[in-house]
């Protein structure tokens, strides 16, 4: 390698770029040539100079500016992360309640669905209620079960007959009228009684069309069926001999009840 | 929080080695003085939103220059409408030089041969450079945007050329060929103010 040659590539080799082979050519003229070291050495130190004229350029304001830089950085980054955490309060306040209001109503429909709608012991309470509330009225109003019997008969394919219900534990079960009402779109008789002030409700349907209702099928074998719902309203269920079941609902003891099933049972 | 804390602090710690150098390219870079704080508060912050994406282990330092200068850049962006690719390509195309060739600019050294001045300055730099503080600025404002920010990237960064031109987003050559004008330029700086002056006079034939 001639100077010329060499001196081609001294910004390269001072800055350290240059490739292994081509350092090593250099670095060997510059050992062999006085001249050429010599230069690079001034052209070094004149760069080193110039350098260092900006390196060690006084900057007093940098820890200054830096300082304010720094703080306001991290004010600016807690603020960003309060904003964030704000978020989670909002989380808490508003989407968990929400989510659990979500899951209660979930919950409660699989409840209210595995209540069975198509239980004819909610039917018939639902409908005793409303009796008792003054919702419903009889078509027929009579103290005579024969006349009740009568309109009832006339109205279904089925036999039905209003019994006399002779006092027991000195209640008086008093006749009060009849109506025809659709249970879960089956058509049931009616009877209304009044015992002590309340209410009592005596329905009658067709045995075919006990299987229609869901909680019947699984009672069916059995000849006797009660329920008792939170109100205290009880349902109570038995088949009579005229293929026909008789369910007596009422706000009173089961004795009562099935006191008055037992009559209808008989027939 | 105190993982996001963890993350500040690690973040701090990494840059406050580096607070001067980063102060000092701001300021040489950065054309308005009264934006160096703007801008690296602008730069810090960006810098942090993006640590995620910063590989432990790789050159923290250069990361944050490349960010800085994206940063300053903007700022200048304020006051011209040119962007930084005209600004790093514009005289490289215009020339048709895109890469660094020793002998097609070789001629800018050969004329600093020619000059004794340099000769003489290359001999005592110390007797210039002791009165030279604020003309170094002032030569550097003679080279363009290009040739300034790569010669300030190698003189206060220490970076290499492939840092250069990583952060730059340029060719390796291009830095090569910008820090080559950027120091015959200055030279030639050294030399007019040394006769302007009346240094080495007595030397001079």
């Amino acid at each position: 390698m001639n100077c010329r040659e060499a001196r081609q590539y001294i910004n390269l080799f001072l800055d350290s770029e240059l490739d292994s082979k081509t350092n090593l050519e250099i670095s060997e003229h510059l050992s062999s040539c006085e001249e050429c070291n010599t230069r690079f050495a001034q052209e070094e130190r004149l760069e080193k100079s110039l350098v260092s004229v900006l390196k060690e350029d006084k900057v007093p304001k940098a820890e200054v500016t830096w300082e304010g830089v720094i703080s306001r950085f991290s004010h600016q980054v807690e603020w960003e992360e309060e904003k964030h955490l704000s978020f989670r309060p909002f989380l808490w306040r508003y989407l968990v309640p929400a989510t659990a209001t979500v899951i209660g109503l979930v919950i409660m429909l699989i409840m209210y669905s595995r209540q069975d709608t198509n239980a004819l012991a909610a039917a018939a309470q639902k409908c005793h209620i409303e009796y008792m509330t003054d919702k419903i009225a009889p078509s027929l109003e009579s103290m005579f079960p024969d006349e009740v019997s009568g309109y009832l008969s006339d109205k279904f394919t089925f036999p039905v007959t209003v019994s006399e219900i002779s006092d027991i534990k000195f209640h008086h079960i008093k006749l009060f009228g009849g109506k025809v009402c659709h249970l879960n779109g089956v058509s049931v008789a009616y009877v209304m009684y009044h015992c002590c002030n309340a209410p009592v409700s005596v329905f009658i349907l067709n045995a075919k069309d006990v299987e229609n209702f869901s909680d019947m099928k699984r009672y069916i074998a059995g000849d006797r069926i009660l329920f008792k719902n939170q109100n205290g309203i009880t349902f109570v269920a038995v088949p009579t001999k005229q293929n026909t079941f008789v369910c007596v609902v009422a706000d009173h003891d089961v004795e009562l009840l099935r006191w008055v099933a037992d009559n209808f049972a008989k027939i | 929080m105190t993982k996001s804390n963890k993350k500040r602090d690690t973040f701090i710690e990494l840059l406050i080695p580096h607070k001067n150098t980063l102060y000092k390219v701001c300021k040489n870079l950065i054309w308005n003085s009264n934006d160096i704080e703007d801008a690296l508060q602008t730069t810090v912050l960006s810098a942090y939103k993006s640590f995620d994406k910063f590989e432990e282990g790789s050159n923290f330092k250069a990361w944050m220059i490349k960010i800085l200068i994206n940063t300053v850049f903007n700022f200048n962006k304020k006051y011209t409408r040119q962007s930084m690719f005209e600004m790093f390509h514009e005289g490289v195309l215009d020339t048709g030089k895109a890469y660094y060739n020793e002998h097609d600019n070789s001629d800018m050294f050969e004329i600093l041969e020619r000059e004794n001045v340099y000769h003489e300055i290359l001999k005592d730099p110390l007797k210039l450079m002791e009165r030279l503080d604020k003309n170094i600025k002032d030569s550097l404002l003679r080279l363009n945007t290009a040739e300034r920010t790569v010669f300030l990237l190698k003189a206060i960064t220490d970076h290499s050329y492939k840092e250069i031109a990583n952060i730059l987003e340029i060719p390796v050559g291009t830095v090569m060929s910008h820090l080559y004008r950027a120091r015959a330029k200055l030279r030639e700086s050294l030399c007019d103010y040394a006769r302007e002056a009346g240094l080495f006079r007595n030397k001079e034939v």
